[in-house]
């Protein structure tokens, strides 16, 4: 990427999230934010994998001048004055903590790009990676850049630790193909064409790449979303990327999505239209016969079954979490067909009539007889 | 595309829209329309339909559907919590697409997404850009979240109706209930997406009258429409869903319910009356109620802008919004500045009103005149009556033919709460002071609650009243005798005086219509008023027709003579492009110029270019409105004036 791209609403997303920065919770610096153990669709099937959230700089794209994306929040989950020493530490105490787990993934989140030096210097980098491999039954680990970190010199510093023993997958939030929903309805600031750049660059050095797509980028329809999605995950396929992460916006606060929501001008999207788009792009992928170039659809929403996280209505909220759950370790759609509820139609209904009229608030219906009282 | 405003009333007003042989009425419904597979909308409720293309994205250049009877070129990027800077620099660009766009949709047909934002002064910019550019179908989305904030909901609907002129159609995308559309409709909606319904029918609600019900709860049948006789609707289980057939039976009477309410808001536009009706229906929600209170406070000049100055249908009295009437407050505003008393009076005589209208034939008012017929005839010609009423205030006998003074009813119970006390004290204490130089002497025949009202004035006015009825009912023998004594104690000492009860009459009537002083210029001595059975009222004047008295509304209608008087006012003119009028009818985009202060239904006189007067008209919308339209009929010729 050359210089980065800017959209309609970057000025305001901006702004928003200076102010928002001045909330930031002041943390400890040598502790992980978090992390845990869960089930996933591992690259050889169902498996542990442990995630560990890092306390770090925060992502360079977020805090930069032109930078932040109008859904993200997880500045607001970082701290100032982290260094490398401080990186470090957080790792090896999280992995001393599970030391009598089995998992055989680690997924390392920085909220940001983990092969930007200036929010993992290069050390720490490379510390946090000999740690990791240096354990037993470890096979896979996960992290997370942006594209214009995706270059030879960064990628080469890491595979020489990994050796071929572990096989490395960078996730990528591509969000959209559409360079203009990317631009403008994200601020992602970079192009598709850099996305398969980086691909092509990750693909070189045996390191595999996951896609993570945005269910539902604000302004635009709930149809425009899942035809949105559809599309993306295919092209992203077809670039190389073999793993696919659709996540379905969260309504995170501060954020430029937080403020439309609050106007009542933004609904997360329902659990019927991730459904959807799961369901139709396996059977896209089939009619395009790319089946040989897919390994795993995932989704696994945060905030999911509350009204700022993907929800449809409370009767059937759980069982959703539930069978996508189940879906995203299996991998077979069909799981998703098991679910019935009254809501399906007033979903279908909303779908047409919001891209009839355009109207994003339409979802104040939703609970019809408060408008009749 | 042909647009015929036939009437309004507030900010409603019942057309007719013709395209490619379809006739369709406003206000109506939106429906959506599937062909092939591509989506649209429809208008229309009745057999005659057009057609409008989906609204476009904000973002991505889309290649226009002229397939469609109405065709969006632009959506406004102006949501809420947008920086105003980011909504001006897209304006530019939309600016220009709506341009280009233009090239390849007639004006006519051309529409454009709008919807509420943060910021009035952008509002009105793009509205600025909107009829600029002469484009007259504007959509209305992201409106639901107004419903729980009537005062924001009235300050984006009033700008806009205030901002765009009058042959503008509004649209409303967003799906709002049926019990919303009496107070939109009054607040300038023309066309209400039919989404609501449908959506309700999927949460297996039943539409009522008033709001709506789960189905389950419904325990007896309350509606007979051929849907419902075909759904069984009492005892549908809660916890079953409902099946294909009763969904459909369902929607079709939802469907119903909110076509009913439409049809019905028509109706009373059609009436020219949708206020009354509104104000029937304006406990179904909070909103309705605050918005028309909102609406009254914040809109009244355009509301009584596009309200009937006459009127023949009554006016009741049904809730407290009724004080605040368009009409009501008209006639206040044109007591206070058109009426004076005249100079040659001495004594005001105040009079209570009475139920029956107007007040002259009611049996109390038969007893007061009667009263005053005794007074010699040469000596009435001082005396002025007042009659104090609420919540007009105060009518002088002269105008008591006028609408609404004749058509109001309100439920008398002797009870007067403090809003209407203070209408009433407030054009009391109006008209008297005007009438300050006069040194009048003000009888006031009144009792009970109107003893208060008049303490109040007196107060106000720094005057003191002779009470006449304080102690006894008005139309007691001891009462009127004691007025006629009083009368008689100021009257004796002046000398006689001349007086031609026609033209008392109609110079206040006359000041009333067209402002202060027309009536001396308009009417003078030699001047008699002939009435027949089943006949309106006739002026002559020097044996010649002067005019017509309307006695169903009470308005004065012009004849050659007094039109040419008129003429040298500048008043209740129109000014019309062109040596001369053809037709029967002056449209908006001949009209050259207009006197504001015209209302719908007055008289008006029409100038050609060069300011000759050419006929004698009824106005069909306001002053200010004919100016600012481009389409349609404004005005109806009824007598063309021979050069």
């Amino acid at each position: 990427m050359t210089t980065p791209i800017k959209g309609i609403f970057t000025e305001q997303i901006c702004q928003l999230r200076k102010e928002a920065l001045h909330e930031r919770k002041a943390r400890d610096f040598s502790t992980t934010i978090a992390n845990w153990i869960e089930k996933d669709h591992l690259l050889k099937g169902p498996g542990d994998a442990l995630v560990l959230i890092l306390n770090s700089q925060g992502c360079s794209w977020g805090l930069g001048k032109e930078g932040g994306c109008s859904m993200c929040g997880y500045s607001n989950e970082t701290s100032e004055g982290i260094t490398s020493a401080h990186l470090i530490a957080q790792v090896k105490t999280a992995l001393e903590e599970f030391t009598d787990k089995k998992f055989q993934a680690v997924k390392i989140f920085n909220s940001g790009s983990f092969l930007d030096e200036s929010e993992i210097p290069s050390d720490a980098q490379i510390a946090i990676l000999e740690m990791i491999s240096s354990l037993p039954n470890v096979s896979e680990i996960i992290i997370e850049s942006r594209p214009e970190f995706i270059i030879d010199k960064n990628l080469q510093k890491l595979t020489k630790i990994l050796k071929n023993k572990i096989q490395l997958e960078i996730g990528i939030g591509l969000e959209s193909s559409n360079d203009s929903i990317r631009i403008n309805n994200i601020n992602k600031g970079f192009l598709f064409s850099d996305f398969q750049k980086a691909v092509s660059i990750a693909l070189k050095h045996n390191v595999r790449v996951k896609t993570y797509l945005l269910l539902k980028p604000p302004l635009l329809t709930e149809k425009e979303a899942i035809n949105d999605t559809i599309q993306s995950a295919l092209d992203a396929i077809k670039a190389g990327s073999r793993s696919i992460s659709i996540n379905p916006v969260n309504v995170q606060t501060g954020t430029f999505v937080y403020h439309l929501w609050q106007n009542g001008l933004y609904r997360s999207p329902w659990y019927w239209s991730l459904k959807e788009v799961i369901q139709v792009l396996w059977k896209k992928i089939e009619e395009e016969n790319l089946t040989d170039k897919i390994d795993r659809i995932l989704s696994d929403p945060s905030g999911a079954g509350t009204q700022r996280g993907i929800h449809n209505c409370r009767q059937c909220n759980n069982q959703f979490i539930k069978n996508l759950k189940e879906y995203s370790i299996h991998q077979n759609p069909v799981i998703l067909d098991a679910i019935e509820c009254s809501c399906y139609n007033v979903w279908k209904e909303l779908l047409d009539q919001e891209q009839d009229s355009r109207d994003l608030t339409i979802h104040k219906t939703e609970y019809a007889m408060n408008l009749l009282k | 595309m042909i647009f015929e405003l036939i009437s309004s009333s507030g900010n409603a007003k019942y057309a007719k829209l013709k395209e490619n042989n379809q006739i369709i009425e406003l206000p109506t419904i939106l429906f959506p329309k599937t062909e092939n597979d591509l989506r649209s909308w429809y208008i229309g409720d009745l057999d005659s339909k057009l057609s409008i293309s989906l609204p476009l994205d904000y973002f991505n250049k889309i290649q226009l559907s002229t397939k469609e009877d109405l065709v969006f070129i632009g959506s406004f990027l102006m949501l809420k919590t947008l920086n105003s800077t980011i909504i001006k620099e897209q304006l530019v660009k939309l600016k220009d697409q709506i341009l280009i766009r233009l090239n390849d949709v007639p004006k006519g047909n051309a529409a454009v997404l709008i919807q509420p934002t943060d910021s009035i002064d952008i509002l009105k910019e793009i509205l600025e850009i909107i009829s600029s550019n002469k484009i007259k179908h504007v959509a209305i989305t992201n409106f639901l979240p107004l419903l729980s904030n009537p005062r924001e909901a009235v300050e984006f609907l009033g700008t806009i109706k205030s901002e765009l002129p009058f042959d503008t159609i509004l649209y409303l995308l967003s799906p709002v209930p049926h019990t919303y559309l009496p107070i939109l409709t009054y607040a300038g909606i023309d066309a209400f997406s039919n989404g609501f319904p449908v959506i309700a029918t999927k949460q297996s609600i039943y539409l009522t009258e008033y709001g709506g019900l789960p189905i389950n709860e419904i325990k007896e049948e309350t509606c007979f429409c051929s849907a419902c006789k075909k759904l069984n609707i009492v005892n549908k289980s809660k916890s079953k869903r409902l099946s294909d057939s009763d969904e459909q039976l369902l929607e079709e009477h939802n469907n119903n319910a909110f076509l009913k309410k439409l049809r019905e808001i028509r109706q009373a536009i059609k009436k020219t009356d949708l206020r009354s009706y509104v104000e029937q229906t304006l406990y179904s929600n909070a909103f309705s109620a605050a918005a028309l209170r909102l609406l009254d406070e914040l809109w009244t000049d355009d509301l009584i802008a596009r309200t009937n100055t006459w009127l023949s249908t009554p006016i009741y009295h049904i809730t407290n919004y009724s004080y605040y009437r368009p009409a009501i407050k008209e006639f206040q505003r044109r007591i206070r500045e058109r009426y004076q008393i005249n100079e040659s009076k001495k004594i005001v005589v105040i009079f209570p009103c009475s139920a029956r209208k107007p007040y002259s034939e009611s049996k109390s008012h038969k007893l007061f005149l009667n009263a005053l017929q005794a007074i010699p005839y040469n000596k009435q010609g001082y005396i002025q009556e007042l009659i104090i009423t609420s919540p007009l205030g105060v009518i002088p006998r002269e105008l008591e033919l006028v609408y609404p003074a004749a058509h109001y009813d309100i439920p008398v119970t002797g009870h007067w709460d403090q809003e209407e006390k203070d209408l009433a004290v407030n054009q009391l204490v109006s008209v008297l002071t005007k009438a300050n130089d006069l040194d009048l002497t003000v009888i006031a025949h009144v009792s009970n609650e109107y003893v208060e009202l008049c303490q109040i004035a007196e107060q106000q006015l720094k005057m003191t009243f002779i009470y006449t009825a304080e102690n006894d009912k008005p139309t007691s023998f001891k009462a009127l005798t004691k007025m006629k004594e009083e009368l008689l104690k100021v009257l004796e000492e002046l000398p006689d005086i001349s007086y031609n009860q026609d033209l008392e009459k109609l110079i206040p009537l006359a000041d009333y219509q067209f402002g202060l002083g027309i009536g001396k210029t308009l009417f003078q001595s030699k001047l008699k008023i002939k009435s027949k059975p089943h006949y309106n009222p006739t002026i002559f004047m020097e044996g010649k027709p002067a005019g017509i008295i309307q006695e169903s509304t009470g308005q004065l209608t012009l004849s050659e003579i007094t039109g040419t008087k008129l003429a040298t006012q500048q008043k209740y003119f129109i000014t019309v492009d062109g040596d001369e009028l053809k037709g029967s009818t002056v449209f908006a985009v001949g009209v050259l110029n207009a006197d504001p202060e015209i209302r719908p239904s007055d008289a008006v006189i029409i100038f050609n270019s060069s300011g000759q007067l050419k006929a004698i008209g009824k106005a069909i919308v306001s002053g200010k409105d004919m100016v600012k339209m481009t389409t349609g009929p404004v005005a109806k010729i009824t007598q063309k004036v021979k050069a």
